[in-house]
């Protein structure tokens, strides 16, 4: 019986990830990892989450797997599993396995798109016994201190049927990560996307609108991640009036109503 | 022959079943009518039209001829397209009416002949001013241009430009301005500021100055009150129209050819005096044709154009008028007022007066009510009213009064200061003070933010005296009423949040039957929703079929793969191999039980019953399709002792004309009590066995009874009972109706677990989709 799995070096992040902190989030989480205490990201769609846990990673200088939950998620596609290479029985790690073995950043996003039943298998790790057991391997495995894991979730989605289990989320640390302010907001957009200072500064009103018609209908208002598409597609020569269209007005919503005051908000700043 | 064509081409796209032969007959014969090319395109619509609604598409072909008429053929596809527009929005009645006179409701629109009215724009104008106001302006139509600044005043139509669009700009420009008034502070200049202003030139007489207060009175210092009224709303303009020009370029940019357009509709008079003014108008309407650079307005230009910066304020304008005043005072002749301008209207200053002191003084009531259950009884509800007046004018300093509101910063106490970025808030009645309970301190942050005067904090360290409330005056008497505890099958607890605790047995339910109501109502509103009814079953059918192969079955119609793979390794492996290897397609079991609660309080009277009794409808269509158990009642009542629910639908029982007649027959009745039909829709759906229990509100606002059932208590009463469902494994939500949302709703129902319709009209719409969202 061989074992194969993925190197991890290729989760290394090299280069650091653009990221300007809104408060204290990076020490906490630091103290977070020195403690073996695993982290719960919080927060709508677009808003750095992500990017906050690459940046972690780099400065942790730990490498970050990364896994984009889905309900067909099974717990094999987390733990690992037996597949037949050359005839011969071959274990291969799943990046939970992966991460726990060699000490690397698990980070599960969109936590509650995956089934309830795949989300207990990380029960055992989130706590202080911080084991993983691989039962078709028959091996239990204790994670090492640079091991960390961290789920993100987003509580805006309204369907009864993704919520976190109290069992779970009473294992982490919660941090909560909302819409910046419009000074980092511009200062990020322009980094991303290279625009002028001008033209990020309207984008970020423009979003700053947006989210304020949040209880007018509008599920969500627009991510700081469609205002930087927005503003690359500007910098590619896209007219931004039609840029700010596609990037954040019909992605948005498809009521035509708000789709109409989207489109005015746009033309008034542009 | 040729009818043979068509009918065989009518079958390519309405199938022979769906068709009487009486109605064949007629199409065949309203298409063989039309020319050959005509034909065709009729054709191409049909294949747009039937399936939204076959009964559209047959009144559409009664009235293609005629239309035809009046349209070019290539104008059809926009034709019908105004059509659909029509259906979905206002239903087929209206659709109807719409295709039967093709030039008054079409041809004429489409060259802007009749111009936009504003009813069609105003949803769009609505949200986009929440959007850059993040508030709640209404838009009301009028014959002035004006706001008061609760509501932003408009005219009926704009009809000034063939294009729609630009009408609409001209719409979006004047509801833009008239909230920049308000966001620019036209109206926010202090007694203090009029009276330093007016007291430096020897202009006015010193006994007039001293009683000025708002902007009328400024006006009423000159000799002639209206060139003075004028000059201000010009140089108010002059000064908005730059930061405006900064922080909405496009819509500037947009704007830059309709305004000269719009400034030939204003009158001029042509007398020596209004000459400055008429030019003056010209420039703020971009009207560059006008010669406006002569010698003897030189000086009036200056004056306006050290306007034009962004640091000056309504007071720089005030001053401006003062200085032009005296120019044009100086010319002879008579001055004709301006009447008013297209898009930017002119200011009224009592108005938006009137209208502030009116939501003040609602906030006011609602603070003194909010404020009331933690005050003992010797304190008078005028002191507090009185209190927070002089909060909000900002007049007197701590100890002149005996009753202060004090707004006093979080001292070191604070355990959680992530909790509370407010300062806290109290009120000192006779040197003692008392903590403000939770919904007065968020009445009292929107009257500062919102229609304050200028916000500066009394600070609590200037006074000895301050420090908590004692606290046995913060639990407040309650007055047991002449009866006693209930007992009985149906009496539920009642949350008491002064007392941190239930009042035992304190409610009593009663259930009753709604009796039946037959009439036309089911298919009135079936025949009017026809064409979203049919989207809904549409999504719903989707849902239904939300199938999965289930994969790791020990029998199935295929073989799993990647299960076969893993066991084959699992033996080579010598471990004992899974004998799950097969997949099956499996539908999902929704398994989900709901409870609707209905409030069929008097405060629904009208339309919002009218539009719940028309959701329902729709709801059992769609969860018919579904097949997701659901029941329906709806609760009223009076009083503790008589809380009503009325049975509409049970969870098991079935979906039929019986049910369909008592959701008919709901109707307003009188108060909401909104705590005991919780728990009792809790207690109902407890009792099923479901993975996920759904108990969804639908209630027009605030819980309230005829008895102390109001305010805080209630609020806090329906949250407790909602904790107890979700206690329970239940999962509530609440579908709110109302015109404003409130902070208090997300109190009651916790950040995501309500939704918020401003428009009525959409919650026939919106609540299956509410509840698709909810169950996916």
């Amino acid at each position: 019986m061989q074992r194969n799995s993925p190197k991890l070096e290729e989760y290394m992040i090299t280069k650091e990830p653009f990221y300007v902190p809104h408060g204290n989030e990076l020490s906490i989480a630091k103290a977070a990892y020195e403690n073996g205490i695993p982290l719960l990201l919080k927060g709508p769609t677009g808003c750095g989450k992500t990017r906050f846990m690459q940046h972690l990673a780099w400065q942790l200088k730990r490498p970050i797997i990364t896994v984009s939950c889905h309900d067909d998620l099974s717990t094999g596609d987390l733990v690992g599993r037996y597949l037949i290479k050359a005839g011969e029985a071959v274990w291969i790690d799943g990046p939970l396995t992966l991460a726990v073995r060699n000490g690397g950043i698990c980070y599960l996003d969109e936590i509650v798109e995956a089934r309830k039943d795949t989300t207990v298998v990380i029960h055992p790790l989130a706590d202080d016994r911080r084991e993983l057991p691989i039962e078709k391997r028959n091996e239990l495995l204790t994670a090492p201190p640079e091991f960390m894991l961290a789920v993100s979730y987003n509580p805006g989605y309204q369907s009864v049927l993704k919520d976190l289990k109290q069992s779970t989320r009473q294992r982490f640390i919660a941090m909560e990560f909302s819409y910046l302010n419009p000074s980092l907001e511009e200062e990020i957009i322009i980094h991303e996307s290279g625009i002028s200072k001008e033209i990020a500064q309207k984008l970020v009103r423009l979003g700053n609108m947006t989210r304020k018609l949040k209880d007018a209908g509008l599920p969500e208002g627009a991510s700081t991640r469609l205002l930087i598409h927005a503003a690359k597609l500007a910098r590619a020569g896209i007219n931004i009036r039609e840029a700010c269209q596609v990037a954040i007005v019909e992605t948005l919503t498809d009521d035509h109503e708000l789709l109409d005051a989207l489109t005015e908000i746009t033309t008034t700043i542009f | 022959m040729e009818n043979d064509h068509l009918r065989s081409n009518i079958h390519q796209i309405i199938p022979p079943r769906e068709l009487n032969s009486w109605e064949e007959d007629e199409l065949v014969e309203h298409l063989s009518q039309l020319a050959p090319d005509a034909q065709e395109a009729t054709f191409k619509q049909i294949q747009a039209i039937w399936p939204v609604s076959h009964s559209l598409c047959l009144s559409f072909l009664h009235n293609v001829r005629e239309g035809l008429n009046c349209i070019p053929l290539h104008k059809l596809n926009h034709w019908v397209n105004s059509i659909l527009e029509v259906y979905e929005s206002e239903g087929l009645h209206k659709a109807n009416h719409f295709m039967s006179d093709v030039n008054k409701n079409y041809v004429c629109k489409i060259r802007g002949e009749t111009g936009l009215p504003l009813l069609e724009v105003k949803t769009t104008l609505t949200h986009y001013l929440r959007a850059i106001s993040g508030r709640n302006i209404d838009i009301i139509a009028s014959d002035n241009t004006y706001t008061d600044g609760m509501a932003i005043y408009l005219p009926h139509k704009i009809k000034t430009f063939k294009e729609q669009r630009k009408n609409f700009l001209a719409y979006k420009y004047a509801a833009t301005f008239q909230w920049a008034y308000l966001a620019f502070g036209t109206f926010k200049i202090s007694p203090e500021q009029f009276r330093t202003l007016v007291s430096k030139p020897n202009l006015f007489s010193s006994h007039k100055t001293t009683a000025i207060s708002n902007l009328d009175d400024f006006f009423s210092l000159f000799a002639d009150t209206e060139l003075a009224r004028d000059i201000f709303l010009l140089a108010e303009i002059t000064r908005i129209k730059h930061p405006l020009a900064d922080e909405f370029p496009g819509l500037i940019n947009e704007v830059h050819d309709i305004l000269p357009v719009l400034a030939m509709e204003r009158a001029k008079y042509g007398q020596r005096k209004n000459i400055i003014i008429d030019l003056l108008i010209d420039w703020i309407f971009d009207n560059k044709t006008a010669s406006y650079e002569k010698k003897i307005i030189n000086k009036s230009f200056s004056i306006f154009k050290r306007l034009q910066d962004a640091t000056k304020n309504a007071l720089d304008s005030a001053a401006a008028t003062i200085d032009l005043y005296s120019l044009i005072a100086a010319v002879d002749g008579t001055y004709t007022p301006i009447d008013q301008l297209p898009i930017y209207g002119h200011l009224r200053p009592l108005e938006y007066e009137k209208a502030l002191q009116k939501k003040q003084d609602t906030l006011k009531q609602m603070f003194v009510k909010a404020v009331k259950v933690v005050l003992p009884k010797k304190v008078k509800e005028e002191q507090v009213a009185d209190a927070f007046q002089n909060m909000l004018s900002q007049r007197p300093k701590i100890g002149e009064t005996d009753t202060t509101l004090l707004l006093a910063p979080k001292g070191n106490e604070s355990a959680n200061k992530n909790e509370h970025h407010d300062s806290d808030h109290f009120l000192f009645i006779a040197n003692e003070s008392f903590e403000l309970p939770d919904n007065a301190k968020q009445i009292l942050n929107e009257a500062r933010n919102k229609y304050g005067g200028v916000s500066d904090e009394f600070i609590r360290s200037s006074l000895g005296t301050a420090g908590h409330g004692s606290t046995s005056m913060l639990v407040p008497h309650i007055p047991e009423t002449e009866f006693g505890p209930l007992s009985g099958p149906l009496v539920y607890d009642e949350w008491d949040h002064r007392r941190n605790g239930f009042r035992k047995n304190w409610c009593s339910l009663l259930e009753k039957d709604l009796l039946p109501v037959r009439g036309s109502f089911v298919n009135n509103t079936l025949t009017k929703h026809r064409g979203i009814m049919l989207q809904i079953k549409n999504r719903f059918e989707i849902m239904r079929t939300q199938e999965h192969v289930a994969r790791r079955q020990r029998d199935g119609d295929d073989i799993d793969l990647d299960a076969t793979i893993e066991s084959l390794a699992d033996m080579k492996a010598n471990l004992s191999p899974s004998e799950k290897l097969f997949t099956r397609l499996v539908r999902n079991q929704r398994n989900i039980a709901t409870i609707f609660l209905v409030d069929m309080s008097s405060s629904t009277e009208g339309w919002i019953s009218t539009a719940i009794k028309e959701s329902l409808i729709l709801m059992c269509e769609a969860l018919e399709i579904l097949g997701d158990r659901y029941g329906i009642y709806g609760f009223s009542g009076m009083r503790r002792l008589r809380t009503e629910m009325y049975h509409i639908k049970h969870l098991h029982e079935k979906y039929d004309e019986e049910v369909k007649g008592k959701i008919a027959a709901i109707t307003p009745k009188e108060y909401t009590r909104m705590g005991p039909p919780i728990r009792h829709a809790s207690k109902l759906l407890q009792e099923v066995e479901a993975k996920v229990r759904l108990l969804i509100t639908l209630s027009d606002g605030k819980p309230e009874d005829y008895d102390d059932y109001k305010g805080k208590y209630a609020i806090e009463d329906t949250r407790h009972a909602l904790i107890e469902a979700k206690h329970m494994g239940i999962h509530p939500f609440c579908i709110t109706i109302d015109q404003h949302a409130h902070d208090y709703i997300s109190h009651m129902y916790g950040e995501i677990n309500y939704t918020f319709i401003d428009d009525i009209k959409k919650l026939p719409v919106r609540m299956p989709e509410i509840y698709r969202t909810l169950t996916t």
